[in-house]
């Protein structure tokens, strides 16, 4: 292992950024929160895009580990302890500075910060917690923090830093255990699911608390994270505005009362790296978000970095197409009512390629069909292809005044190519149409091969983006964005 | 009858007064267009309209009481866009605004909503962008200073969304197609300032000595956070168009 000392920010940066890169989440979303008008930045439950990679994915976040010195050996990793890569590590106070100095020039909507193990868990999490709280306290950065949870550090501290960070994540890594103990031999699925319980216990908590309550919690981590520490919250420098804050006055401003991670938790997991079925994976995104509560499952299509022998070799390139396919999915589980077992099974365990999972549960179901536009409930103009979620609200409100005609709702974002198969309007298809499997399979498949063949030889792949339409070629309005991004449906 | 057209200011307190005046002249004969925009026409009055901000206030507490918050959101942001014709469309969705109620924004299968609520959007999706694409330079002075040349007159949703977010600090946001500029002192509310050209601007803009540092630092990032193998320009095009990136 290469580890060097005196490095220039620059250095660092160039490495811990590349080292942080396959971690998928960049959300900035989830929380609103005003400037507590004694420091810096606020947030929007929107989430803000500041720019877009070469890869088409969303940088909100300056995503960064604090450093990529690793004790686990985990082969997909990049940063695994038997990999001979050059080694940094930031200070603290060399991540506030960038972070501040990033998000004053609006490049940033805040902080992901995220580690390899060094030495043990906790020493990690004291280390991430005692970060952010130089950021919140010293440097009174209020803007977004998404802070990683370590597997196997001690309660205590993951407490700790759920007091800090806006969003918090551990991630499952892979979709078994079976696969994770094949993988990643430093980490237990008991290690993972452990923390993101007390997480998610802890959000509920903090929910039911009041203002002494939360203040009492919030105290006692703030001692943990001070004690047997060296940091050093005196401001230095003679910029800042403000001067006597005393400890309190960072949770008080921020709404009275603190607020253990206000914008929730997510996970994520690597795709292709074990041969589990889409059908496993959707199950147990699915388990997650009803047992969890989780915010979002976040997919990352295997990227074989390490050239690991025992892992597959992706002659065919990344896999973006399933990991598509299962973004869409994962819309359909959290916005349109569907449940795992409705879009697959075990004797159908993978995603049909050349449809989305919509269509294809929607051609599986044709006694369904055909639905009336005027008259249909909403959950039942969800399930038509062609139609999401802005566009089924715009129609169950606008049809209260009058008739709705296809030329109406193809205005309001539904997709007619697709709709059509499945919809009358006054009691009227519009083409005569057959309702039948195979016919309007070959119509659908039609429309999405190009789309299809462009993610499979990434072309203009649609990298999901906050805005998560995908597949549904419906913008959403500006609020309506907002709440679904908020998961506010 | 030959029309009367009311020419007003392109802003929202100039569209409100001619929709005031266009009011008191008679509803069926009068238009409202954008001063300079469009080619007068042989077989039409057209009558000069100052922007009278009393008056304009009136039509905004009307929307407000009468209708209701959600449409004057819808309207004001209407206001703000680009499109050639959007006085008269405002004009004529609120004459059924008025007569129709707070409901009205529902009613999609209406031309006129239906209109109203796209210029809206749009102008939404172009202020949202900003917000994430707007980028500060630091000054020798402390001050942050940017410039961003939007299709719609977004300014001011910009500089509100920054007037919290950076508070305390000095700050100004350019339009320099509008020359327009949000003007922010530490500590308080930001104004508008007009006629603020580019080169005014330029003037004042040494950079602070930090500066330069922070920018390679950025761009670095920018660099390595990308993943090789998902390479995609397409896409990143598609979600940053070219006309963003003049000053980013």
């Amino acid at each position: 292992m290469v580890i060097q000392n005196d490095m220039t920010t620059m250095e660092k940066l160039t490495i811990l950024s590349d080292a942080a890169k396959y971690d998928v989440a960049c959300t900035s979303s989830g929380v609103d929160k005003k400037n507590n008008g004694q420091g810096m930045g606020n947030a929007q439950a929107c989430g803000i895009c500041h720019s877009f990679s070469a890869d088409g994915r969303c940088i909100s976040l300056l995503k960064i580990l604090f450093t990529n010195e690793c004790v686990f050996d985990c082969k997909y990793c990049v940063n695994r302890s038997s990999n001979d890569v050059v080694r940094a590590t930031f200070t603290p106070e060399e991540v506030c500075s960038l972070t501040m100095e990033f998000y004053r020039r609006n490049y940033i909507e805040g902080l992901f910060l995220s580690s390899g193990i060094v030495k043990s868990p906790d020493n990690t999490m004291k280390l991430l917690c005692e970060t952010v709280m130089l950021l919140r306290e010293k440097y009174h950065f209020g803007g977004y923090i998404h802070l990683k949870g370590i597997p196997g550090a001690s309660p205590d501290l993951i407490e700790a830093a759920g007091w800090y960070a806006d969003r918090m994540s551990v991630n499952l890594e892979l979709p078994t255990a079976d696969g994770l103990k094949a993988l990643a031999p430093h980490k237990t699925r008991k290690n993972i699911l452990t923390p993101m319980r007390q997480i998610q216990n802890g959000i509920i908590d903090n929910k039911n608390q009041n203002v002494i309550g939360s203040n009492r919690g919030y105290n006692a981590s703030r001692n943990l994270i001070l004690s047997n520490s060296e940091l050093n919250l005196e401001a230095s420098s003679n910029k800042q505005i403000i001067t006597n804050i005393t400890r309190m006055d960072y949770a008080v401003a921020t709404q009275n009362k603190p607020k253990f991670v206000p914008a929730g938790q997510s996970t994520q997991m690597i795709i292709g790296a074990t041969a589990e079925s889409d059908y496993q994976i959707v199950t147990v995104a699915e388990a997650l978000y009803n047992q969890y509560d989780l915010k979002r499952v976040f997919y990352s299509a295997f990227i074989n970095v390490n050239k690991d022998s025992t892992l597959p070799a992706q002659t065919a390139g990344v896999p973006l197409l399933r990991e598509h396919r299962l973004y869409q999915a994962d819309w359909l589980l959290r916005f349109y009512g569907f449940k795992s077992n409705e879009l697959l099974s075990e004797d159908k365990p993978n995603f049909n390629v050349l449809l989305d999972p919509k269509c294809d549960w929607a051609i599986r179901h044709l006694e369904q069909f055909p639905v009336e536009i005027n008259r249909a409930d909403y959950y039942t103009l969800l399930r038509v292809p062609g139609i999401g979620v802005n566009s089924a609200k715009r129609i169950v409100k606008a049809r209260r005044s009058s008739k709705l005609t296809f030329e109406d709702i193809k205005k309001m974002g539904v997709v007619l190519k697709r709709a059509l198969y499945f919809i009358t309007c006054v009691g009227k298809m519009m083409y005569d149409t057959k309702i039948e499997e195979n016919y309007i399979t070959s119509n659908l498949i039609g429309i999405d091969k190009k789309k299809t063949f462009e993610i499979e030889n990434h072309n203009s792949y649609k990298q999901l983006s906050f805005f998560d339409d995908v597949g549904y070629n419906i913008s959403p309005d500006h609020m309506e964005g907002i709440k679904a991004l908020a998961g506010q449906m | 009858m030959d029309k009367i057209i009311c020419v007003c200011e392109d802003s929202v307190d100039g569209i409100f007064t001619a929709i005031y005046k266009a009011w008191e002249i008679g509803t069926s004969k009068t238009l409202i267009e954008i001063r300079g925009i469009k080619t007068m026409t042989l077989f039409a009055e057209y009558i000069e309209v100052n922007t009278d901000t009393e008056l304009a206030s009136k039509v905004a507490a009307s929307i407000h009481s009468k209708i209701s918050e959600e449409v004057y959101y819808y309207v004001y942001r209407a206001a703000l866009s680009d499109d050639s014709d959007k006085a008269q469309y405002i004009y004529e969705f609120l004459l059924k605004a008025f007569r129709m109620g707070k409901d009205i924004i529902h009613k999609l299968q209406d031309e006129s909503v239906m209109k109203i609520f796209e210029l809206a959007r749009k102008v939404g999706n172009e202020s949202h962008k900003y917000l994430g694409f707007v980028r500060f330079c630091e000054l020798e002075n402390g001050i942050l200073s940017a410039k961003i040349n939007p299709l719609a007159n977004v300014v001011s949703i910009v500089a509100e969304h920054f007037a919290d977010r950076l508070h305390n600090e000095n700050w100004v946001i350019l339009d320099t197609t509008r020359n327009i500029a949000a003007v922010h002192r530490a500590g308080y509310g930001f104004v508008l300032t007009n006629d603020i050209s580019e080169q005014d601007l330029d003037q004042f803009s040494n950079k602070s000595e930090n500066e330069e540092k922070y920018q390679l630092l950025w761009n670095r990032f920018f660099d390595t956070i990308a993943i090789e193998e998902r390479k995609n320009k397409k896409l990143q095009q598609q979600l940053m168009p070219l006309r963003y990136r003049k000053y980013m």
